[in-house]
């Protein structure tokens, strides 16, 4: 029971020290404690070079993780955006054929796909009562199979240049694409804790009823929240193509479980209002570091994915029985 | 039995440093009821749930007919007899009335369950306690009253020897709290230890042969009924009188604020006219279930409705939403706080600025820190709620502050009326007090109020005129000289249908 103590004065060390105590803190020690097993695994693979080649590598899952986070937090889930990955790679690919031509209308139409999709997600989630697992989930189905018509199961054309700078190339040794992706992340963590578009969704996240009772637009909210993750997934399937060059049908596969896992890792709350931006990258970063680290170690995928199952499981657990009272 | 059937023998339980129970003696006789009381946070839920097994004691013991047990698990404590009746019901709405009695112990024939065993004796218990609904209705479209009599027959379909209640009457109505003491009185006759909690001191003369004060996890004294007035026990209790418990009355009142004519929610409610003035409490009373709620959240914009005229100030307003309603400067206070007033697991901060971001607290699009802190500490302070800093969680508070939360988000949006339905449900008799003074702050800066209740003292206490409610319809409009609790009591049966229990709208 919390009585009168006018304005609490908790220490700025204490404060930190409660932070690694909370679903988002968590992910932080997880961390440390990976690189220090690594470190003392191998000399080189906790170095500069090889934490940014990580880094690369988790991007565009960044991205799409930052999108998910939000979905998350309304209660939501979005299963899609993987699909809108392979799609957006596709669609790039064919319409620009490797050229810079028409660079600016087709980076704003796989943006603009991103957003449509993230409409039609929010719309059937927030207007139809559909729940968000089935619903994005035949999302999923619908642009993986346009996918295929679209290419006729063998994606033509290519990447150019530009596209693939920005998702290979560096700026003072740093990955541009990592860059990219610490932007959003910023971005992201500010529109989710400062503005009211992004306060209006943490609340109805951990109570609808009382959100639509304090005026809160709720089926507007959700909407933006699918419209925000389809936007970020189709920018996460730029970087991802500008990275690979070519248009895949399967480049965006496993993204969608992977950026969930990511945003439980970081402290999101699957039953939504309770989670952080800044966690899912770091649950990212986790996860991107744990499969590289797996994968040192000579782990075959599939004792990969048996591990980030296994991982994800425990966060879910710490969460629902060490945080919550 | 003995005389003291159960016996509290130094019960003490303490969370981190503070004592919620210190060496906590007491003992009640078989055929007995006890009332049990104090203000939230005295240590009466503590000790319901050492009781009841879902937590163990630090010290001291629990005995049984003179028998020391330790109840390990609740379900340790159901098989000893021990059956606690939670304000909070643990009832599985998808499922039928007769499968919920029976949840967690459904008898069965050769592994299949026996429907119609189930049926039969949950239609037996039902009718004991004299419930009106059916065992196949489902749970979830039973109203609260319903849900609570599940509760009750689940109970009694145990071989109770100690029943505990908390707080059991908090959404009954005065016909169904009448019933249930016909209830408690029966088994007190059949030899049970009953523990009572509540807050309503009529309740307690009516019902309890002694009472149990604890106060600050200690016990105050245990006294009968008969050697304790309702001015004692508060000053047990509270450890100081409370003085006249309701604030005085408003002397006069401005213009009409709201004036609603030809109001309809389809059948459920049909009001001709309703006015409202500056200033004034605007009491609505009536049986469980006569159309109250529909009248509350109609003009709160959360439930819709027609009405041919729809005046704030004089003015035409169009409300067909909560946020129509919060643009004209209505405001709601819904009943059921957990549900409808606020995010648990977020701030308190959070919870008293969720209203007003978008129309007090904006910078663009963006949430102005400073605003908000300024926003949230004026709020804090105005209505006194107790807190340890505005970052802590809204479900980490006392009921009572909780409530004041759900005023201050409510208030922040400075609305000229306020409609509220049981704002004092599940608070303690200090908070309770503190909530009246602020209601009447508010009408005397001009809010006009609609306070939808079931505690007749309370709408006898606050409301300035009170509009009784019978199926449906405004059967009656009483003001001071005249309202009394048989004065409500009679319009409110004399028009009505026998009380509905099932509630159609859902």
């Amino acid at each position: 029971m919390a009585l009168v103590s006018p304005a609490a004065s908790t220490s700025a060390p204490m404060k930190m020290l409660r932070f690694f105590i909370t679903p988002s803190g968590a992910v932080w020690i997880a961390i440390a404690i990976l690189l220090a097993v690594a470190a003392l695994a191998s000399d080189n693979f906790v170095s500069g070079d090889h934490l940014l080649n990580v880094a690369r590598h988790a991007a565009a899952l960044c991205i799409a993780t930052v999108g998910q986070v939000f979905v998350i937090m309304t209660g939501g889930l979005d299963l899609s955006n993987g699909a809108v990955i392979t799609l957006v790679s596709v669609v790039a690919s064919q319409l620009l054929g490797g050229s810079d031509q028409y660079l600016v209308p087709v980076v704003l139409l796989c943006l603009a796909m991103g957003a449509a999709v993230g409409l039609f997600n929010g719309l059937i989630v927030a207007k139809l009562g559909i729940p968000p697992l089935i619903g994005t989930l035949g999302t999923f189905g619908i642009l993986k199979g346009a996918a295929y018509v679209l290419t006729g199961g063998a994606p033509k054309g290519g990447i150019p240049e530009s596209i693939r700078y920005v998702g290979n190339g560096t700026i003072a040794g740093f990955p541009i694409s990592t860059l990219c992706a610490l932007a959003f992340v910023a971005f992201g963590a500010f529109l989710l804790s400062r503005t009211i578009f992004g306060r209006q969704l943490v609340f109805l996240g951990a109570n609808p009823s009382a959100a639509r009772l304090s005026g809160v637009p709720v089926a507007r909210i959700i909407i933006l929240a699918y419209v925000f993750s389809g936007v970020s997934a189709a920018f996460a399937g730029l970087l991802a193509v500008g990275y690979t060059g070519v248009g895949s049908l399967s480049l965006g596969e496993g993204y969608n479980l992977d950026s969930i896992t990511a945003a439980v890792i970081g402290g999101t709350a699957l039953t939504g209002g309770s989670g952080s931006v800044v966690g899912g990258a770091a649950g990212v970063f986790f996860l991107a570091l744990l499969t590289s680290f797996l994968r040192f170690l000579g782990l075959s995928y599939s004792g990969q994915l048996i591990v980030q199952g296994a991982i994800l499981a425990a966060a879910v657990i710490l969460q629902a029985r060490v945080f919550r009272r | 039995m003995s005389d003291n059937f159960l016996e509290f023998r130094n019960v003490s339980k303490s969370y981190g440093g503070v004592h919620a129970l210190e060496d906590v003696s007491f003992s009640v006789p078989a055929g007995h009821v006890r009332a049990l009381l104090g203000e939230n946070g005295a240590g009466k839920s503590t000790l319901i749930r050492v009781l009841a097994g879902t937590i163990g004691a630090d010290r001291g013991t629990i005995a049984l007919d003179g028998v020391e047990r330790a109840f390990a698990t609740p379900l340790e404590a159901l098989e000893a007899g021990v059956v606690t009746i939670y304000q909070e019901f643990n009832l599985v709405p998808q499922l039928t009335v007769a499968e919920n009695i029976f949840l967690g112990w459904l008898p069965t024939t050769a592994g299949w369950i026996d429907r119609g065993s189930i049926r039969a004796r949950a239609s037996e218990i039902l009718k004991r306690i004299g419930a009106t609904f059916s065992p196949d209705a489902r749970v979830g479209d039973l109203n609260v009253a319903g849900q609570q009599m599940v509760e009750i027959a689940k109970a009694l379909s145990r071989d109770v020897k100690v029943l505990l209640m908390d707080e059991p009457t908090a959404a009954l109505n005065d016909a169904e709290i009448e019933a249930l003491f016909r209830i408690i009185r029966q088994l007190r006759a059949d030899g049970v230890s009953i523990l009572y909690v509540s807050h309503r001191m009529a309740e307690i003369f009516a019902i309890a042969d002694s009472v149990t004060v604890l106060k600050d996890g200690r016990h105050v004294g245990t006294e009968p009924i008969s050697e304790v007035t309702t001015e004692s026990l508060v000053r047990m209790m509270i450890g100081r009188t409370l003085g006249e418990f309701y604030p005085p009355k408003a002397t006069d009142f401005g213009a009409p604020v709201l004036e609603i004519g030809g109001l309809s929610v389809g059948k459920a409610l049909q009001v001709e006219k309703l006015v409202l003035r500056k200033g004034e409490v605007l009491g609505i009373a009536g049986l469980e279930g006569q159309g109250q709620r529909e009248l509350v959240q109609a003009i709160s914009g959360a439930r819709s409705f027609e009405a041919d005229t729809f005046l704030i100030e004089g003015a035409p307003v169009r409300i067909r939403s909560i946020r129509d309603a919060i643009a004209a400067g209505i405001g709601y206070i819904p009943d059921d706080r957990k549900r409808d007033g606020l995010a648990l697991i977020r701030t308190s901060a959070e919870n008293l600025a969720i209203g007003s971001l978008a129309r007090r607290l904006r910078f663009g699009a963006v949430v102005s820190g400073s605003a908000e802190r300024r926003f949230v500490d004026d709020l804090v302070a105005a209505l006194r709620v107790k807190l340890s800093g505005p970052d802590q969680r809204a479900g980490d508070l006392s009921g009572g502050n909780q409530q004041k939360l759900v005023f201050g988000k409510v208030l922040g949006a400075k609305p000229k009326i306020l409609v509220m339905a049981e704002p004092t449900r599940g608070v303690d008799v200090g908070a309770k007090r503190e909530i009246y003074e602020i209601i009447r702050e508010l009408t005397r800066s001009g809010v006009g109020v609609v306070l939808l209740s079931g505690e007749l003292p309370e709408i006898l206490g606050m409301s300035d005129r009170v509009l009784v409610m019978a199926n449906g319809r405004i059967v009656a409009e009483m003001t001071d000289p005249e309202m009394s609790e048989e004065a409500i009591m009679t319009a409110a049966t004399a028009e009505a249908p026998e009380a509905g229990v099932m509630d159609d709208a859902a």
